[in-house]
């Protein structure tokens, strides 16, 4: 009898955690994935960043603008998820469309940021991916292919989602 | 107390027959036959099957603490943001049903022109981050509006008046909830609901279902002047948009809590309703047209392209866009809008009427 309760406590409660966490889409993977852009494009600071140098890492492409509420909002959560994957061959780039670097610097004043903000001032690398609102997240393989996109923001430090971009640098 | 004199018959029987036992001891065999029959009826697991004794309880307390979380997880999960399946931040949501209070305040709604634009931009973090996009311009403009606002106070308190009462009356009932469901669409699956967006202190419209949800919230015409002019378009490109009836939206997909399906929609397939004729969305691309043979600066163009709802767009469950929906109708306008979509196999649409462009205020304070 003590045997057939507790294994259906056991059962019941593995049940009940799988229907909790069974519904966690972490990124929704595109239909059909493609070859990353190879941009190369100057951030803020007029360093040159090409992506083809980030062979070998997991790339999070964010497209954002200051003036979009969503973007700003899931800013700090990247910038803290940044220094969680220092260690894991992952990298964030957030590149701005259409804005300047006084704009985006005086951004940063309220939103301080450690990785990369790129700048697309006209627009040239966002029409390269298919891009219909900001912001739009990429997640760039090791091999360069574009494999998964979140449209809106998200909270990016989340440990589920870190470990995702995780698993897929290992994969 | 027993004493000698109250000792009733059976305990006088009994006192003899202990007398005449030889040791002060029961018998071996009357010792463990008492003992064997005291274990027979203390062990429970020597009785039979009995459905309704002791044993449900621990199962059934289990039970309900299970059923008891399962419930609080479930409400705690739809009482977050439609996008938290897939962890998303902690965007405002207006509540649909709201409080004499915020009731209030959907009367009040009128009072915004009024207000002093910088003490709009220091709300807390959250609300700010709705009209931060023109709370930034807002305050490049200040000292602009700070002498234009009050010739206009007198000039807005009437057009929000009259913009109200050809408003179907939703704001100025103050029995009227803030969010008051108009009428479920034909399928029953979701509802409408209208009021005051607590954020914007303007009315919106909202449709949503087990799947999908779409609230459009009125923009001042001054609003998205300041907005577009802050971005590098002139006075006089931006007045073209301002006059268009903008509407800030954000368009949701929510099916991750129930039966995760993709949206797709094409604003083509929208249909505005004015005055009994038809019309359609003035999307990015008819736009883009027209700043191209305006010579509107690429970066004002981009930043324009960028600002609106995706003319087209597929949301996987949790994905969501906010986007300036234009209507392509004159301030104060009423119209019905018809939004049509694709979710889980099937077209679906819905019909929201009596939406209202935002009122302009009077560029000249003289002007009757």
């Amino acid at each position: 009898m003590n045997y057939f309760l507790k294994s259906g406590i056991g059962l019941v409660l593995f049940a009940y955690a799988a229907f909790l966490f069974a519904d966690k889409t972490v990124f929704p993977p595109v239909a059909n994935p493609f070859t990353a852009y190879n941009f190369n494009i100057q951030d803020i600071d007029g360093t040159q960043y090409r992506l083809s140098d980030y062979r070998g890492k997991v790339v999070v492409l964010n497209f954002w603008a200051t003036w979009c509420p969503p973007c700003r909002e899931e800013m700090p959560s990247m910038n803290r998820a940044h220094k969680k994957l220092a260690n894991d061959n992952v990298v964030i780039l957030a590149i701005n469309v259409g804005e300047d670097e006084d704009t985006i610097f005086e951004f940063t004043g309220n939103y301080p940021v450690d990785f990369p903000l790129l700048m697309d001032r006209d627009g040239t690398v966002i029409k390269r991916y298919p891009v219909m609102g900001l912001p739009t997240t990429y997640i760039i393989s090791p091999t360069g292919m574009v494999t998964h996109r979140t449209v809106g923001g998200r909270a990016w430090d989340d440990d589920v989602l870190l470990n995702e971009l995780r698993r897929m640098q290992k994969e | 107390m027993n004493t000698e004199n109250n000792n009733l018959p059976e305990d006088k029987q009994l006192s003899s027959l202990y007398k005449q036992a030889k040791q002060d001891m029961p018998p071996a065999h009357i010792d463990d036959a008492i003992l064997a029959a005291s274990k027979r009826k203390t062990s429970r697991y020597s009785l039979p099957y009995a459905p309704f004794s002791n044993n449900w309880r621990i199962p059934a307390s289990l039970a309900a603490v299970l059923v008891l979380s399962f419930g609080v997880v479930t409400l705690m999960e739809d009482e977050l943001s439609p996008v938290d399946g897939i962890m998303p931040l902690a965007i405002e949501d207006t509540e649909l049903v709201q409080t004499p209070e915020q009731s209030k305040q959907a009367q009040g709604a009128n009072k915004l022109a009024k207000a002093p634009m910088k003490a709009r931009a220091k709300r807390s973090p959250p609300q700010a981050a709705m009209i931060s996009e023109s709370a930034d311009v807002e305050q490049e403009q200040l000292s602009f509006q700070n002498k234009e606002i009050k010739r206009k106070e007198q000039l807005v308190r009437k057009k929000q008046q009259a913009s109200q009462r050809a408003r179907s009356d939703i704001l100025e009932q103050p029995s009227f909830a803030a969010a008051m469901p108009l009428r479920s669409p034909s399928t029953n699956i979701g509802s409408i609901t209208t009021g005051t967006d607590e954020q914007a202190m303007l009315p919106y419209w909202q449709y949503q279902d087990t799947g999908m949800s779409i609230r459009l919230v009125q923009r001042l015409p001054d609003q998205t002047r300041g907005y577009f002019v802050a971005r590098g378009f002139s006075s006089e490109h931006a007045e073209l948009i301002a006059q268009s009836c903008v509407f800030q939206t954000v368009f949701k997909n929510i099916s991750d809590k129930t039966q995760p399906s993709a949206i797709t929609y094409h604003m083509k397939n929208w249909v505005v309703r004015h005055n009994g004729k038809i019309g359609e969305m003035k999307t990015r691309e008819k736009w883009a047209t027209q700043w191209q043979a305006l010579n509107v600066p690429t970066p004002a163009q981009l930043a324009f392209e960028w600002s609106l709802l995706p003319t087209t767009q597929d949301y996987q469950p949790g994905d969501y866009n906010w986007g300036m929906a234009i209507f392509n109708l004159a301030p104060a306008d009423s119209f019905t809008l018809k939004l049509t979509w694709q979710q889980h196999g099937e077209q679906r649409s819905v019909t929201i009427p009596d939406m209202q462009c935002a009122a302009d205020i009077d560029a000249d304070p003289e002007a009757p």
